[in-house]
């Protein structure tokens, strides 16, 4: 393998042949350079696309500030090499290297993946490739790096199990470093590589997939998960940190342009709304809120050190966070003198929100985004999320009153129960709120409609539901580009092939692992960009290993199937997703659990917690110690409340 | 007031195109907390403005960016505070106040100076300057916008000459071309004409002419 200065000198001369040369220099504001040798344990953090997306994940900038806050241990960066230059490297025998110290990534001692969604596993493979890292976990030696994941994707750990030595399950700040401490006390005894994984299996929301097995039944259903090693947990319990600890203030500033090219800080994790086909909303509970100060004080010293000129402020729910009138007033009175332009993502659909947009005075008043996400009330019934029609129409009318001239207004296709009526008042819903523009500021009013195809997703109320076939998504999406026309209309879609990758993976079981293995072989890489996803080369793969897609796709589930992931414990039950799903076909909602529990099962996984975290951090009803509790008549929502305790 | 910065690009920001140089030099004022002055309109953004795009890779001695700031601030606490915030590769060569009614850099700049270093020895390179220079129009394409465009390189040459070789041994020339607005000759496509691969290649700017001399001979244009 090269050397760290055998790699600069070779990048040195490579780096004029390929695109955008500076996604591989490294170098970047903010970017920690410790000396190598001096340093117990190395750590990788890879995005397993290109830079331009990885460098915004936010995720790995937290992760990666932490260790870099450990004396004991370093983080460096890499990121899928765009084609061009992964030729290159393989033409000229480079392997993949760090940006911070260009060492080679199989020289440190643990390479972290972050898989936030399904169409990068054939990257993470190709990465493994390019590092001369053995593909699959039974091939590596104690001489090769630990391979571990987190990220949403890691929910559904079981198509990755092969090539991932342990998966992070949940939140990562805290656990990253137990990772660490277990890594340093394996290597400093030299036990062979086992051991390491067997100790990795005793940390709260580590999953080490070589110690269980799956068994099947002649339908090709699972029947059960079999632990092989007595101490490895069953379920594995998603991990959390019980308070948001400070937002990361040492951020990253590239010079090539990025996706978010802007200075992120999370205001709140979680999200109570309880959408049914949201697996963020459910696997990121309970809701937890930075204060306001807190908020403040991050901002001011992340501005500081990086002088970024936006702010995303980030959540799931922006409107839901509690004090979000008040944060958005003092961000603006505070920064406003530096020309701090401030985002503000995911809006709810009400008046309240233009008067958030409003209070942002410096903000481009171009496109105000809203997600409806279905277009009749019987469709977001279903989806429990319940906007009426006519809310809906008012605030675009006050949108259009206020300044804005188009409307992006985002829905999804393929929903269970939906019929062509439904997509057919998309079309309607469009040009009724184009109409309501019109009235206002006449011409000039556009509506953009994104339609995206909706895939059902492990840990939600749908993780039944099968996905629309082609023919359904096709036929859906000719009846939007027929009736979606006319000035002052947009329509967006996704291609509906696109859609089939993402559907099969996401709900898969341990044999996928072979037809992901088969696509890379065959070339499969970056199968999120349209431009380069092979729709042959995957279904060539399922061939190949005599599995049909369709069983993961299109397949209705039996209410009582036993699922590939529900060892892995979200902490919202599947007693909970049963009962919502049940719901969801008598149009049945629930309304913000803020105002109501429901029980959804993280109070009564994570009681202690709660009780060790009283008060507003937590959304959650509070939980009392026993003894204070039935000291006095229980009211109905104390009844409510003891159902969940 | 209205300060122009002269500076070099070396090192890993040569990697760094001329939009993105723009953001990080921006970036880097802000940091350094510069009382800056704003465009107007819902995207304010400080007034600040680089002379004359550097092709990506190329490194420079004499790149020239003006920005104007509300309050007069000493040059040298100026200068202080950009040292400290000035991005990595970015060597500040001198700062000055120009008057604010002073004419665009991209209106004065007439031309600038390169020298191209051959990483690969090419024994006719003589003789293939001179067949160059002899010529009397070179028809090229640049697409512009997705838009094929003919140029003739020819008028944008002024001069091309070979220089004594490097420490190293290696080959250098030192070539002139035109860098009026839509004029601009490309040293890329210099090389490119006389058959020699950019990528073989290192190329350094050093010197903007103006007319009747360089832009860093002129104070209070």
């Amino acid at each position: 393998m090269l050397s760290s200065q055998e790699i600069q000198q070779k990048l040195d001369s490579v780096l004029f042949q390929v695109q955008k040369p500076g996604r591989y220099t490294g170098g970047e504001l903010n970017q920690v350079v410790k000396d190598w040798e001096m340093v117990e344990t190395k750590v990788a953090f890879v995005f397993p696309d290109i830079y331009d997306l990885g460098m915004s994940n936010y995720g790995l900038a937290i992760l990666y500030d932490l260790v870099n806050q450990r004396d004991d241990a370093l983080a460096e960066r890499a990121y899928s090499p765009w084609t061009d230059m992964e030729a290159v490297m393989r033409e000229h025998n480079i392997p993949l290297f760090s940006l911070e110290s260009k060492q080679p990534i199989a020289n440190f001692d643990i390479l972290a993946f972050s898989l936030p969604y399904e169409t990068l596993y054939t990257n993470t493979l190709n990465i493994l490739d390019l590092s001369r890292i053995p593909i699959f976990s039974r091939d590596r030696t104690e001489a090769h790096p630990l391979v571990i994941a987190g990220g949403h994707a890691a929910l559904n750990p079981e198509p990755m199990h092969a090539f991932i030595d342990a998966f992070v399950i949940g939140e990562g700040e805290e656990v990253i470093q137990e990772i660490i401490d277990h890594y340093q006390k394996w290597k400093q005894k030299d036990a062979p590589r086992e051991e390491l994984l067997h100790s990795l299996a005793q940390i709260w929301g580590v999953y080490v997939p070589s110690l269980y097995e799956s068994h099947y039944f002649e339908d090709g259903t699972l029947s059960h998960m079999e632990k092989l090693y007595d101490q490895a947990a069953m379920p594995v319990i998603k991990r959390i940190v019980p308070k948001l600890p400070p937002p990361t203030t040492n951020l990253l500033v590239p010079f090539v342009n990025t996706v978010h090219n802007r200075l992120p800080i999370e205001i709140m994790r979680g999200c109570t709304r309880g959408c049914r086909f949201c697996q963020a909303g459910m696997i990121t509970r309970p809701v937890r809120e930075r204060s306001v100060q807190e908020i403040l004080d991050a901002l001011q010293e992340a501005m500081d050190k990086t002088g970024f000129e936006e702010v995303g402020l980030l959540s799931l729910s922006s409107s839901d966070y509690t004090h979000v009138l008040e944060l958005v007033r003092a961000v603006s009175e505070k920064f406003g003198e530096r020309a701090l332009s401030i985002s503000l993502p995911s809006l709810r659909i009400e008046s309240f929100s233009v008067d958030l947009m409003d209070a942002l005075k410096e903000t481009r008043r171009s496109g105000f985004t809203l997600a409806p996400e279905a277009a009749t009330e019987r469709m977001r019934e279903v989806i429990n999320k319940p906007v009426s029609t006519q809310q809906l129409l008012d605030t675009a009318c006050e949108i259009y009153s206020r300044g804005w001239t188009n409307i992006k207004l985002y829905f999804m296709i393929g929903h269970p129960e939906e019929t062509l009526e439904d997509v057919k008042a998309i079309a309607d819903l469009c040009k009724a709120v184009l109409k309501e523009g019109e009235k206002v500021i006449g011409r000039k009013a556009k509506v953009t409609a994104g339609v995206s195809t909706f895939i059902p997703k492990p840990h939600t109320p749908f993780q039944w539901s099968p996905c629309d076939t082609e023919e359904q998504i096709l036929a859906k999406q000719a009846l939007l580009k027929r009736e979606l026309r006319g000035p002052g209309l947009k329509l967006n879609w996704n291609e509906s092939k696109e859609t089939f990758l993402e559907s099969s993976l996401s709900r898969g079981d341990r044999r996928l692992a072979e037809v992901i293995f088969g696509a890379w072989k065959k070339g499969a890489k970056f199968d999120a960009w349209f431009e380069h996803f092979n729709y042959d080369t995957w279904l060539e793969a399922y061939a190949e290993v005599d599995i049909d897609p369709d069983f993961y796709t299109h397949r209705p589930r039996h209410i009582d199937e036993v699922f590939p992931w529900d060892h892995i414990d979200s902490t919202v039950r599947k007693k909970f997703l049963t009962e919502d799903f049940l719901m969801s076909k008598r149009r049945e909602t629930r309304i913000d659990c803020r105002h109501r529990c429901f029980a959804c099962g993280i109070l009564p996984t994570f009681t202690k917690l709660r009780m060790q975290n009283p008060g507003e951090i937590w959304q959650c009803p509070e939980v009392k110690p026993h003894k204070e509790r039935g000291n006095h008549l229980p009211t109905k929502e104390d009844r409510n409340l003891a159902k969940v305790v | 007031m209205r300060l122009r910065l002269t500076f070099s690009k070396t090192d890993i920001i040569r990697f760094t195109g001329h939009l993105d140089l723009h953001r990080a030099l921006e970036r880097s004022m802000r940091r350094a907390k510069l009382p800056l002055a704003y465009s107007q309109g819902y995207n304010p953004r400080p007034r600040l403005t680089l002379a004359l795009a550097l092709p990506l890779g190329y490194t420079s001695e004499c790149e020239i960016a003006e920005f104007w700031m509300k309050q007069d601030q000493a040059l040298k606490d100026v200068a202080a505070a950009l040292a400290k915030t000035i991005p990595q590769g970015v060597v500040v060569n001198k700062l000055e106040e120009i008057p604010l009614k002073a004419p665009k850099p991209q209106v004065l700049i007439q031309s600038a100076e390169y020298i191209i270093t051959l990483l690969e020895s090419v024994p006719d390179l003589t003789q293939r300057i001179e067949d160059l220079l002899a010529t009397e129009s070179l028809p090229i394409q640049r697409k512009r916008k997705g838009k094929l465009r003919n140029v003739d390189l020819c008028p944008l040459i002024y001069n091309i000459e070979i220089l004594s070789e490097n420490k190293t041994g290696q080959q250098r020339m030192l070539v002139h071309l035109a860098a009026r607005e839509g004029a601009t000759g490309r040293a890329d496509e210099v090389l490119k004409s006389i058959d020699l691969n950019p990528h073989l290649t290192r190329i350094h700017r050093t010197q903007l002419h103006i007319q009747d001399g360089k832009i860093t001979d002129i104070k209070g244009v």
